[in-house]
């Protein structure tokens, strides 16, 4: 008996010592008193990662005594850690995104307003916007995200190509690829987020002209896509697009398929700014340029749809939150925009900063034509979030490689329009 | 005579019990805790909760993507018990008698069970875009939407024949030459000896794969998350991924909730089904 005692007991040590311990203590300071910021990010981009990590020195290097524990997380998986990280109590003091991706966040009182911080003043007032709900300002965006078609301007010139600066002359542009056995596009299909990228690009341009409440309708269930028959419209001409010849788009990530446009084997992929850096870290040398994505046969209509990308917001439970608005506005200055531009090699949001001679050609003819007006605005877009926007985002993806969903576009919206209205109903 | 019988069922209670705590802490508690969390509307991270009663429980059967799931699930898990049977025996029959060269393979045929599932399926994602795709001069098989959950399959089938391999060497080798022997003297085909000696002397090895393969199969998750993100569209994604997507991405964590309890039911009755079943025939056979 003595013995089923002694046995019980080490039992129960054992298993004390294993679920007893709880939760570790967590804290925000390093042993030598320091106190650590933590973000939490999805910049997949190599250069923007060292963009990032350059600007915390630098704040390190004017606050000794502050220090930064930086996380990287896939964007696939960036929601569903910070959603289990606020409910654990584990939220980190800075967090990337926009306000209005993470609406759900900034409702339920987790995102502090930054209304009165200095960079505010900096920033071009269609972004002021872009960061804010219900009136506030919950976010800073360090560059601009600018969908377009990045090409290849060699490749264009050996095949004798103009840039297209309607949607015929981009239809014609394609089947001279075409004719040539030249696959067009690289596509980052693998990606289950990049249709619907590659699509917003000129849909978002279109609705930000014409329905900017589309989505804002479809979320509040008082219409349904039937009802917009522009979505249709640009649906076939984006169908059309993507009949011309492909790798296979659905093996390649956004990693491989800038690897392959980079590296000359595409004339063109169609995407956002924030590849410029890792594009040109991949080929130095390459001689690239981009243009509107050609939706209309008005030159006028085609412009680069225009965000503020890599945003930043303070949680309003960090235990920093002083040290974290300091940095925020620090990223929002003047040097902290050049800091930027320099090292991400991406156009800063900062009024202030102008494009000087170390600016890439990309990016220096980027700035210009925005400059030039050939940048829209789609702050007044509100898009869909949560499990309708996974939806819609699953039907693109499965579309550009289903030819029996192509050949049906009728019953591809009206099926949509179907999972939509029940995942509203939840 | 009594005290010496309860005193053995206390001793067996002792080894047994390590193992019920650690079941009773890391998966009956947590599902009983989120049963309350299955009646209500919660998203998963807000301090507002309202109780909703059976809406969730019912909303899962109007919800479309609960049947497509259930259809790859199902898909990958027949690929997976059956494949995974399949060449498990196979390569035991291969490699279960003892010599140097044996040892080798049987440690090459297990070690991919070693690898992770995350690190399988990376693995497995390059060798259908760049190694299988190009020979046939075809695309992928994960960016087939008919073919995805088959290709997902047989990752894992060449992650698990090993496992299953180890089994049935283990049997195979419990079963007696003499059978053998008194076989062949009798006349017996190499055939004939297979089917009506090592097939029923295996059936209990068969019944322990399969029971097991199935759960696993049931329950997959991390391939169509960490190779195909469930796509394309939402070719594979499978129960759990769609539980998770719900608690995680879609901030349902009640509706995920209410899934999740009624799929661990699902598994448990189809398991404890399957298993009953093959324990019936090992007393036929």
């Amino acid at each position: 008996m003595k013995k089923i005692l002694v046995i019980l007991l080490a039992t129960f040590v054992v298993a004390s010592s294993l679920f007893a311990n709880g939760k570790p203590e967590e804290t925000s300071k390093t042993e030598d008193g320091k106190t650590v910021i933590s973000i939490m990010h999805y910049m997949g981009e190599e250069t923007k990662r060292n963009g990032l990590k350059t600007l915390c020195e630098t704040y390190t290097s004017i606050h000794p005594n502050v220090e930064f524990e930086i996380q990287a997380v896939p964007y696939s998986q960036f929601g569903q850690q910070l959603q289990t990280k606020i409910a654990a109590g584990d939220v980190p003091d800075v967090i990337g995104g926009r306000p209005r991706d993470f609406k759900q966040f900034v409702n339920a009182g987790h995102i502090e307003a930054l209304d009165g911080q200095s960079f505010i003043k900096d920033l071009p007032e269609s972004f002021k916007n872009e960061m804010s709900l219900d009136g506030k300002v919950y976010g800073i965006p360090l560059d601009y995200s600018i969908k377009g078609v990045f090409y290849n301007i060699d490749m264009f010139n050996e095949y004798g190509i103009e840039v297209p600066r309607t949607y015929n002359d981009f239809i014609k542009v394609l089947d001279t690829f075409e004719a040539a056995n030249q696959i067009p596009f690289a596509r980052p299909f693998k990606d289950t987020n990049a249709p619907e990228t590659d699509f917003k690009g000129s849909f978002h341009v279109t609705l930000a002209k014409q329905n900017p409440t589309m989505w804002e309708e479809i979320a509040t269930g008082e219409k349904h896509i039937t009802d917009f028959p522009i979505f249709k419209e640009e649906l076939t001409k984006y169908v059309k697009r993507m009949s011309y010849s492909s790798f296979d788009d659905y093996a390649y990530d956004g990693s491989r398929a800038l690897q392959i446009f980079a590296a000359g084997e595409a004339p063109m992929m169609i995407n956002g700014a924030w590849i410029t850096g890792d594009l040109l870290s991949l080929n130095p040398d390459g001689n690239f340029g981009c243009f509107p994505i050609p939706w209309s046969n008005n030159p006028e209509d085609n412009q680069y749809e225009v965000k503020g990308d890599d945003a930043m917001m303070v949680a309003k439970g960090s235990e920093n939150k002083d040290i974290a608005i300091d940095f925020i506005n620090f990223v929002g200055s003047v040097e902290g925009a050049n800091i930027w531009m320099d090292k991400a090699r991406l156009i800063p949001t900062n009024v202030n900063v102008v494009a000087d001679e170390t600016m890439p050609t990309l990016l220096k003819e980027l700035s210009s034509n925005l400059a030039n007006g050939w940048g829209c605005s789609s702050a007044n877009v509100l898009e869909l979030t949560g499990e309708p926007k996974a939806i819609y985002r699953q039907a693109l993806h499965a579309l550009v490689g289903s030819e029996n969903l192509k050949s049906d576009l009728d019953g591809f919206i009206e099926q949509l329009d179907k999972d939509l209205t029940s995942a509203l109903a939840k | 005579m009594q005290t010496k019988i309860k005193r053995k069922n206390i001793w067996d209670l002792m080894f047994v019990a390590p193992a019920c705590v650690l079941f009773f802490v890391f998966i009956i508690l947590p599902f009983l805790q989120g049963i309350p969390y299955s009646f209500r509307d919660w998203d998963g991270f807000s301090p507002q909760i309202n109780w909703v009663n059976f809406k969730n429980y019912i909303n899962i059967f109007k919800d479309r993507m609960i049947y497509s799931s259930s259809w790859h699930t199902l898909q990958f898990t027949f690929v997976e018990v059956v494949f995974s049977n399949v060449f498990g025996l196979l390569f035991a029959l291969g490699v279960k008698r003892k010599s140097k060269t044996n040892n080798i393979l049987r440690t090459l045929l297990f070690m991919p069970f070693v690898i992770s599932m995350v690190l399988a399926s990376f693995i497995w994602s390059y060798v259908y875009s760049d190694v299988i795709a190009p020979i046939f001069n075809t695309r992928s098989i994960l960016g087939n939407t008919t073919w995805v959950m088959t290709g997902l399959g047989f990752i894992s089938v060449w992650r698990d024949a090993g496992y299953c391999m180890v089994i049935y060497i283990a049997a195979l080798n419990a079963i007696p030459s003499s059978f053998y022997e008194a076989a062949s003297i009798e006349g017996a085909t190499r055939r004939r000896q297979f089917k009506s000696i090592t097939i029923p002397m295996i059936v209990p090895a068969i019944t322990a794969n399969v029971s097991l393969l199935l759960s696993w199969g049931l329950k997959v998750f991390d391939y169509p998350f960490s190779i195909t993100g469930g796509g394309p569209g939402t070719a594979s994604t499978t129960i759990n991924l769609y539980i998770y997507n719900n608690i995680f991405g879609f901030y349902h964590a009640g509706y995920g909730q209410a899934l999740a309890i009624i799929f661990t039911i699902v598994i448990f009755l189809i398991t404890t089904v399957v298993a009953k079943t093959l324990r019936s025939k090992e007393t036929e056979l």
